[in-house]
């Protein structure tokens, strides 16, 4: 009994002895780390075996945010795209409303600038059908005899002389545009106050009747004389693109560039007449 | 749709209407209606009434005269029929404007004519298949079948 007793009061030295050894390898593997400032053989592999894991974590968790990324969070994207390209149309149907609306309103200041620079009452129109023929240069305007449209009177825009009215109806009327070749109008060569008369030539205009000894060059202006009372004086027709000179004859070939771009023309200005029987009419109705 | 460019023209499609009813109607009828578009005519291009239906008329008397001679009714010989009626018709419209408008200078733009042409050439074809189809109710797919209608002699009446 007492042998037994002996035996079970002996402390158990072992594990003490094994912690004590393994704390003081631990402590000489810290100091010896501390001191060379580098990991050892089993740290290095401990190190690799912890980056290659760490490594494969790292791009599995990437993949997964990848797909995530790039296909779980697209799966709504289809209707999110659809409703962004109707967004982007119904913009850029807008943003074209806006672009048409400052072009126009850039056209009608300029209209309303040149209806005041004019002194004789002027109306405005809208040019509403084109001429398809090759031969003829008209246009169909949406004013007519009930608003004091005449045939004769001379039609403008901002940049210059269009035509004169050729024939009316109540609310429509045909203007004869200067290009036309059965269009004559009388005008000056601004710089010298050299008269002609011009001509249409479909897409330009002939400068007729200047004599050889007058001095014209190219880029000279060209402006109505006010001499056939159908246009008032001033009004720019074009510029001078060519300038020959035969031999026989008295007079200049002259070719003019219109002022005018006949193909976008859109709103125009008539100018009446201070006494016409139409516009008293026109004028009594509105009283 | 985005805006054709400038430099492709406008295709004068109205006179591919005139062959159309010059070639394909009898004469009183075809006569009185293409007299009533060149009176229509007169009211949005030109300025000397009366100039297009005589020339419609001019361009209908030729074209019936023709077409009473040939043989060949396949819609695809109606294309240098169609062209060379264009060009009749432009001198036609040259020489009387000029003798109408005396001291005027015309200028013959073949640029715009030759381009017309080329552009009426192409058109004709559809145009001619989308009239029928509206006159007599003709199948709108013979553009696949065309100049593939009767083989061998043609001309030969049995």
């Amino acid at each position: 009994m007492s042998i037994r007793r002996k035996k079970k009061k002996q402390p158990r030295l072992k594990p003490y002895i094994l912690f004590g050894l393994s704390l003081t390898v631990i402590l000489i593997l810290i100091v010896s780390t501390i001191g060379r400032q580098q990991l050892n053989t089993p740290q290095r592999l401990g190190l690799n075996i912890i980056g290659h894991g760490q490594s494969l974590l790292t791009r599995t968790g990437a993949l997964g945010s990848r797909i995530w990324q790039r296909y779980v969070v697209l799966w709504g994207i289809y209707d999110e795209n659809i409703e962004l390209r109707s967004q982007l149309d119904a913009s850029r149907k807008k943003n074209n409303e806006f672009r048409e609306a400052m072009a126009t309103n850039v056209q009608l200041k300029r209209l309303i600038s040149l209806k005041q620079s004019i002194q004789s009452p002027t109306l405005s129109a809208d040019v509403v059908g084109r001429d398809p023929s090759l031969w003829f240069r008209t246009l169909i305007i949406n004013r007519g005899s009930r608003d004091g449209v005449e045939k004769g009177m001379p039609v403008v825009c901002d940049r210059g002389v269009v035509g004169q009215i050729f024939d009316t109806s109540p609310d429509f009327a045909k203007v004869l545009l200067a290009t036309d070749p059965n269009s004559a109008i009388n005008v000056l060569v601004q710089k010298n106050r050299v008269q002609g008369i011009l001509k249409g030539l479909g897409k330009e205009y002939n400068l007729q009747y200047i004599m050889k000894n007058a001095n014209v060059e190219e880029g000279d202006a060209v402006v109505t004389s006010g001499l056939s009372g159908i246009f008032p004086k001033g009004l720019l027709v074009g510029h001078v693109s060519k300038v020959v000179n035969n031999k026989r004859g008295m007079f200049q070939q002259i070719t003019i560039k219109p002022a005018v771009n006949f193909s976008r023309l859109e709103f125009l200005v008539i100018i009446q007449k201070e006494n016409s029987l139409a516009r008293q009419g026109f004028m009594g109705k509105i009283k | 749709m985005a805006t054709l460019p400038g430099w492709l023209g406008t295709p004068d499609l109205f006179f591919i209407l005139l062959v159309f009813i010059s070639v394909r109607f009898e004469i009183l009828s075809g006569a009185i209606l293409i007299l009533l578009l060149g009176l229509a005519m007169d009211i949005f291009a030109g300025i000397f009434p009366g100039l297009h239906p005589l020339i419609y008329l001019l361009l209908f008397g030729l074209i019936q005269a023709i077409n009473g001679r040939l043989f060949i009714k396949e819609k695809i010989y109606q294309i240098p029929l169609v062209m060379a009626c264009y060009l009749l018709t432009n001198t036609a419209c040259f020489i009387i404007n000029l003798l109408l408008g005396l001291g005027n200078t015309l200028i013959w733009d073949w640029q715009a004519i030759v381009q017309q042409m080329l552009m009426l050439s192409i058109l004709t074809i559809p145009f001619f298949i989308l009239f029928d189809f509206f006159l007599n109710n003709q199948p709108l797919g013979q553009l696949t079948t065309m100049g593939k209608g009767r083989r061998g002699n043609r001309f030969r009446n049995t």
